[in-house]
């Protein structure tokens, strides 16, 4: 589940990245003239890149493109690539400002030899070290204006980086986005990514600011707090079950310091409304478990449910086609659906509606052509709009719903949009979503997307009052300070910010405690004297470790909880990409029926080719190293090599102790750098692995399923 | 409720499936007794016909070997599904081998009919290893027809064999011999219906069959328009045009040398009623005669010959320049608003938007180096399809003028260089007219190239321009024959063929199903414009098998079948024995796979041999086996020197992209007699390909890692990676 708070770290990572280059380049441009400002060449922009990255960029050809955003003149992208193998290509990606000569942005991907022979991991501190150094050298001048964000949810530890966060501070008041971002690799200590941003913008002066105590007070009484079913992402370990807390009932997360206008990410101002507008009374229940399968409807079961719907849609007659498909997927638990499109006469989709594969249930909708517009030529109102919306939800999703406000940047002023969550146990489920739209002129609901959850809900027997979280907020709501610049459409900044209360990252109040939720993930109890105290601490952080395991990390896995830690690893989207099986198989295991609560494991280890399906499995036993060389060697697709008759040569001091039948086994996967003699030569394949030994295997194996997926 | 007893039968019932005799193939399948109640409650049934449990003893009683002891699961794909069909799939799931090439079945069974429409197996590669190709075409057609024989004896005298002397250039190389009996009703073939069998060459088993047999009536041959004096009638009226044929062998190069004139019928249509002449479409809908041709006034061949483009040595982007140009153009088309630059591409490209024109959003593309347009697009934030919600305003002629007279403004040269072409004419595709012009050079049309212009309907404005224009160099006409004469030549062919058509399913037409009598235009219908001489599809002579005639004995004939169905071997033959150069070499691995498997990978587009120039013939050989991984990019590839076993060796690795344990600080013992004469840097390759059986000792045990390969050798190799593709 570490890989949900992963994806959002990505995510918002992703969005500076891609953003980077433009707002420097924007706020440069729009402190001269564009049209003035001729971009620098080609070479000059090679030259700055070898400069600040000798070693990764020396002796590389890069080919350039000169690039731009709407608002901007130029930046330069350039790339290097190997082109062989393109399996294991080694690549680099920059960008530079086309007018300054900046680095924007720098990412280095090595091939998948990189990782061989390497298996120690420096530590967070060593890491946080060298980009500190880094920052240093080439931001010397702006590091007075820099602090490294220690609260900031995503400075976070991904498969071989740990990414550093600095903010850049002015006036002391943080700056929104801006900074520079250091990605340092675990394995070498070399800095393989690299972000700046610096918005060129007038700087209001902090006079006259509200102080948080006053402006908390205000907040809270204009919007109030509800409480709302959130999946826990600050507790890595428990994604997988959304918990009761009380948020503030606003769909904002700043606002105008001066004014108290609520603001989006624009800085623009969001309409004043509270998040649920009608009232919400808790009704404590118990927990609603995910439905969870992954048996599929056959698809003219499929099929007659959209001929149904159809019908019932009032659609003109028409051939019915399945136009694709597609997958939701939360961690490991996916819903899939089916599209099906009614097709006129003219060989145009009228209808399209998204399915179920687990029960038929109608998930998505859109109307594409125009239903016919009123007599009377005027536009509905909201309200009609909005109970055609709800008359719809009530068709397909029967069950309790309320409206939620949401911040929508797809404005079409043609369609009403309106959001919903489901009640569950009386409460908004916010991580599940009914999405519809209006049409304004016929009043039809053209389009429907129903997002389910993926989690669980936990039950509950009590919550405080909201004026007991009320009481609660006044003494831990957190309201930070910061500037957020004014951006135009395009997400430029057009030369402006405000200053603006944000609310932090998690403004929830345990529901049944009242206690202010504070983000687990922080790295505790780390064994920093281990010799895998780096890999087990990625381990933990991603939730999949407990505190008692890092207290003792030298104690033997068994098979089953080698596969749970390796299948859980990696990402099971890395081995949707790298291959094996998505269709449903029987295990052949004489050993194992289907009631046996490893099956399913099992079935995934089998369905990526991991282990073979016959004989016998025993899960209780411990995993010997030969074993798992065999599983490594099995799930990276070199067991036909590994299968041949000649022997690869080993020289370890007990390569005896090899069972014949695994020692190509052992010798790749030792090749590869997967698994290591000790510091006598000896492999000891008959040893039970170590929970500190799948651990590093564990992020090994992941570096090399990542080169394959960059492929 | 349904959903959950649903899912708790299955659960009960899909692990005891295997336990079941009736769910496993079985030699004596007819003799099994099946449970039918479990299956059938399980899963729903088609509407009528067979049931599911009949259809699987269908698919075991006509592929006994293939399906033994193999459970077959129902699947009902949504993608693939058709009502009233079966879907059925077993993988070997002993071993998921990551890469998906594990043992497969799928079948589809029509159940009301109660017959397989198709059987696709994919055996284990453990069969394949160290095994070449060892059945014949002749052989593999023998096993073909007593499949055919034991499973449709009822069809046996409605079904004729169509010998085909296609091959296919711009495939991949086949490991299968292919064949396909057409149906016959009154002795006159039925389009779309008939037979189709893969023989795998090497283990001499059916991979696919395809059966497609519809119910139609079929009206008696009566009252036909006698087929010489139609064709004659026909062929005066409709005439022929010159077009540059591409040769086989030279599918990524466009150079002079690479290219024949050829003489074509001028039509678009393919066949025509046989009682009235009148040209249709295969839904049965008649063409307009206005729409017959495929261009209304074809080009003459000619030597006026117009300058190739000669590119401009990169000048360095002038933006301003390009800017005012692309200013120029927006007011051309009355777009108004801000201009942006988005970007510049690495092949010359530089692209603007326009913003803020009430609602419309117009992208522009300029090429840097000769200031032309390239492609332009404009939409509004309404580009969503309301059929029935427009009203026409212009007509098909009136878009082509204004297609004429844009093309005409913004790039004059090009104008005169191409020709409308009716590939679709009066298609209106989102309330737009899609209107094609070809590309002509020395009064021949040049077809890859061509100029694409999209007009709205309603307004008649260009929505979309694109311009594909290689850099085709000057390829002159030469002396052709004249029209007349071409015209003659093809009649002389009997080019028309009296066949049932069965109106295409596809586009809902209200024929569809029913049989129509009607001639149809044969392949090939190219006449080569210089001599007169019939040519082939793909411009060369058809495959010729008389140039294998030699090696008919030779162990390696059914590989060299193979090949010469691909276009892979020489015009003037080869001896199988003799060695083979490097260029040959990886023209025939890199076949391997899927040709066109890198094109839309721009990341590396420039070969870095300093020995292969940019004419070359085999460069899009050469790239694909760069971006495969095959071989390395630089330096020299020294394309006329042998190719020695050990390099060939590291070649086939690459391929199977098992590099990274070649590359590995560990070496293989190998067990050759001669081991220590492969070099160093190349044993780990050695025991790969050997260990695959990809390259083989010879008879004393010696593996001679210097020995120049043998064309025989790498065609083998090809053949033996090709299940790993």
């Amino acid at each position: 589940m570490y890989r949900i708070l992963r994806y959002l770290a990505a995510s918002a990572l992703m969005l500076l990245l891609a953003l980077s280059g433009p707002l420097v380049l924007a706020s440069e441009i729009n402190s001269r003239s564009a049209s003035d400002s001729a971009p620098i060449d080609q070479n000059q922009a090679v030259k700055s890149l070898r400069e600040m990255f000798p070693e990764l960029c020396s002796g590389r050809e890069f080919t350039a493109t000169l690039q731009n955003d709407p608002g901007g003149d130029g930046r330069w992208e350039l790339y290097w690539g190997t082109s062989f193998p393109a399996s294991a290509q080694e690549k680099i990606s920059a960008s530079i400002n086309a007018v300054s000569g900046r680095i924007t942005h720098f990412s280095y991907q090595p091939d998948s030899a990189y990782y061989a022979y390497n298996s120690s991991y420096i530590t967070s501190g060593q890491a946080k070290q060298i980009a500190e150094d880094f920052l240093n050298k080439y931001h010397g001048a702006e590091v007075p204006r820099l602090k490294l964000n220690v609260d900031y949810p995503y400075t976070y530890t991904s498969e071989r980086d740990n990414i550093f966060y600095w903010n850049r501070i002015e006036n002391g008041i943080v700056t929104d986005q801006d900074g520079v971002v250091i990605g340092v690799d675990l394995l070498t200590g070399q800095i393989h990514q690299y972000t700046y941003i610096w918005t060129d913008a007038e700087l209001p002066a902090p006079v006259n600011i509200i102080p948080p105590s006053e402006f908390r007070t205000v907040i809270l009484d204009k919007y109030g707090v509800c409480p709302v079913y959130k999946i826990p992402l600050w507790n890595p370990s428990e994604l997988n079950t959304a918990v009761p807390v009380y948020a503030i009932n606003t769909p904002a997360q700043s606002f105008n310091a001066g004014s108290f206008e609520p603001l989006d990410m624009f800085g623009r101002v969001l309409p004043d409304t509270k998040t649920y507008i009608e009232s919400i009374t808790p009704n404590p229940g118990g927990s609603v478990t995910l439905e969870n399968s992954d048996q599929e409807l056959p698809a003219n079961q499929l099929m007659s449910a959209a001929e149904r719907f159809f019908e019932q849609m009032g659609a003109p007659r028409g051939e019915i086609r399945n136009t694709g498909g597609g997958a939701s997927c939360y961690g490991s638990v996916c819903v899939k659906g089916q599209d099906y499109s009614i097709i006129g006469e003219d060989d145009q989709e009228y209808m399209t509606v998204s399915i179920d594969t687990r029960n038929a249930d109608i998930v998505g909708f859109n109307r594409h052509y125009p239903g016919q517009s009123n007599p009377a030529n005027s536009q509905v109102s909201c309200e009609q709009a909005l109970s055609s919306a709800r008359n719809f939800i009530d068709l397909l999703s029967p069950g309790q719903v309320i409206q939620r406000q949401s911040v929508s940047y797809n404005e079409d002023n043609r369609l009403y949009q309106f959001f919903f969550s489901p009640l569950i146990n009386g409460i908004p489920m916010e991580s599940a979503t009914i999405y519809a739209e209006v049409d304004k002129n016929s009043g039809q609901t053209v389009s429907y997307q129903k997002v389910p959850a993926l989690v669980n809900c936990s039950g509950f027997t009590h919550l405080i009052s909201p004026e007991q979280a009320r009481q609660s907020f006044e003494q831990n709501l957190n309201l930070k300070l910061k500037y957020i610049f004014l951006r135009d459409q395009n997400y430029q900044p057009v030369g402006t910010a405000i200053l603006a209360y944000s609310l932090d990252s998690f403004p929830y109040l345990d529901a049944s405690s009242g206690k202010k939720i504070k983000p687990t993930y922080v790295a505790q109890g780390q064994p920093d004297n281990h010799w895998a105290s780096a890999a087990l601490s990625v381990l933990k952080e991603r939730g999949l470790l407990s505190a008692e395991d890092l207290s003792n990390p030298d104690y033997a896995v068994t098979r089953r909880q080698a596969l749970e830690l390796l299948l859980s690893s990696a990402n099971s989207h890395m081995f949707h990409v790298l291959g094996g099986s998505e269709e449903k198989i029987d295990l052949k295991f004489t050993n194992i029926d289907i009631n046996s609560p490893d099956y399913d494991l099992l079935t995934r280890a089998v369905k990526r080719g991991m282990i073979v399906n016959y004989g016998e499995f025993y899960p209780d036993q411990l995993l010997s190293r030969e074993e798992m060389a065999l599983w490594l060697t099995n799930i990276l697709g070199y067991r036909d090599i590994a299968e041949m008759e000649d022997h690869i040569t080993l020289d370890f001091n007990d390569v005896d102790l090899i069972s014949v039948d695994l020692h190509n086994y052992v010798a790749i996967s030792n090749a590869l750098g997967l698994l290591n003699p000790d510091r006598n030569g000896n492999f000891r394949p008959q040893a039970p692995c170590t929970l500190a030994e799948t651990a590093v295997v564990f992020l090994r194996l992941e570096s090399k399923l990542q080169q394959s997926i960059s492929w | 409720m349904f959903k959950k007893t649903l899912v708790v039968m299955l659960l009960f019932i899909l692990p005891v499936m295997a336990a079941i005799p009736g769910f496993t193939c079985h030699e004596a399948w007819a003799a099994v007794e099946l449970n039918t109640n479990v299956m059938t409650d399980s899963l729903p049934r088609p509407v009528t016909g067979i049931s599911e449990d009949e259809a699987r003893s269908l698919i075991c009683n006509t592929f006994p070997d293939i399906t033994r002891n193999k459970t077959l699961i129902i699947k009902q794909d949504p993608v693939t599904y058709l009502p009233g069909t079966y879907n059925f799939f077993w993988n070997d799931s002993e071993y998921i081998r990551p890469d998906q090439k594990g043992a497969r079945i799928t079948a589809s069974v029509d159940a009301e009919a109660g017959r397989i429409n198709s059987f696709f197996y994919r055996p284990g590669l453990d069969l394949y290893r160290g095994r070449a190709a060892q059945y014949t075409r002749q052989e593999a057609l023998v096993i073909a027809n007593n499949f055919l024989r034991r499973t449709h004896p009822e069809l046996m005298d409605r079904l004729t064999y169509q010998s085909s002397d296609r091959f296919f250039p711009e495939h991949s190389l086949e490991n299968t011999h292919n064949f396909y009996w057409s149906r016959m009703e009154n002795g006159i073939p039925v389009t779309m219906d008939g037979i189709s069998i893969n023989i795998d060459a090497v283990l001499g088993v059916i991979t696919e069959y395809h059966l497609s047999w519809h119910n139609s009536t079929f009206p008696e041959p009566q009252d036909l328009i006698p087929v010489d004096d139609f064709t004659s009638r026909l062929l005066s009226r409709l005439g022929v045009y010159p077009s540059f044929q591409l040769l086989a062998d030279s599918y990524n190069d466009s150079s002079a040398k690479s290219m024949i004139p050829v003489y074509m019928v001028n039509t678009r249509a393919d066949i025509f009623d046989a009682r009235t002449g009148q040209a249709m479409n295969w839904d049965g809908s008649l063409i307009e005669d206005n729409y017959l041709k495929a261009y209304e006034y074809p080009p003459r061949a000619s030597e006026k010959s117009i300058s190739p483009v000669v590119a401009i040595s990169d000048p360095g982007p002038d933006l301003n320049q390009l800017k005012k140009t692309a200013d120029d153009f927006f007011g051309f088309v009355g777009a108004e608003g801000q201009i942006a630059f988005s970007q510049l591409s690495k092949q010359g490209i530089c692209e603007f938007s326009l913003q803020h024109d009430k609602g419309m959003y117009h992208q522009l593309a300029i090429n840097t180096l000769n200031g032309e347009i390239q492609e332009y697009q404009s939409w509004n934030a309404d580009n969503v399809i309301f059929p029935g919600n427009t009203s026409s305003t212009i007509d098909y002629e009136e878009a082509q003028s204004l297609g004429r007279a844009f093309l005409e403004k913004i790039n004059p040269q090009k104008s005169s260089q191409v020709i409308l072409s009716f590939d679709a004419p009066n298609q209106v595709i989102n309330n737009r007219y899609i209107l094609r012009f070809a590309r002509i050079h020395n009064g021949i049309v040049y077809n890859r190239d061509s100029i694409e212009m999209q007009v709205d309907k309603s307004s008649g404005k260009i929505v979309s321009y694109q311009l594909n224009w290689s850099s085709l160099g000057y390829v002159p006409a030469g002396s052709l024959i004249d029209e007349a004469q071409g015209v003659s030549i093809i009649i002389q062919q009997s080019p028309l063929e009296l066949v049932y058509v069965l109106c295409d399913y596809e586009y809902g037409s209200s024929q569809a199903g029913a049989a129509l009598l009607g001639y149809r235009l044969k392949e090939p219908l190219r006449v080569d414009a210089r001599t007169g001489t019939r040519i082939g599809y793909w411009g060369m002579a058809e495959t010729d098998d008389s140039r294998l005639q030699e090696w008919r004995t030779h162990w390696i004939f059914p590989t060299l079948e193979l090949l010469n169905r691909s276009g892979l071997i020489p015009e003037q033959g080869l001896d199988p024995d003799s060695s083979i150069n490097r260029r040959e070499a990886i023209r025939i691995i890199s076949r391997s796979y899927d040709p066109n498997r890198f094109l839309n990978d721009d990341e590396l587009t420039q070969l870095a041999f300093v020995d292969i120039s940019s004419s070359d013939p085999d460069r899009g050989a050469f790239l694909s086996a760069v971006k495969s991984g095959m071989i390395r990019n630089g330096d020299k590839l020294d394309p006329d020197l042998p190719i020695y076993r050990e390099e060939l060796a590291e070649w086939l690795v690459n391929c199977l992209s098992y590099r990274e344990i070649a590359l590995m600080d560990k070496s293989f013992q190998l067990t050759a007699i001669d081991a220590e004469a492969v070099s160093p840097d190349k044993i780990n390759y050695v025991a790969i390909a050997s260990g695959l059986g990809l390259l083989g000792n010879d008879e004393h045990g010696r593996f001679n890692p210097q020995t120049p390969c043998t064309w025989a050798e790498v065609a083998t190799a090809a053949v033996k990676i090709k299940p790993y593709m």
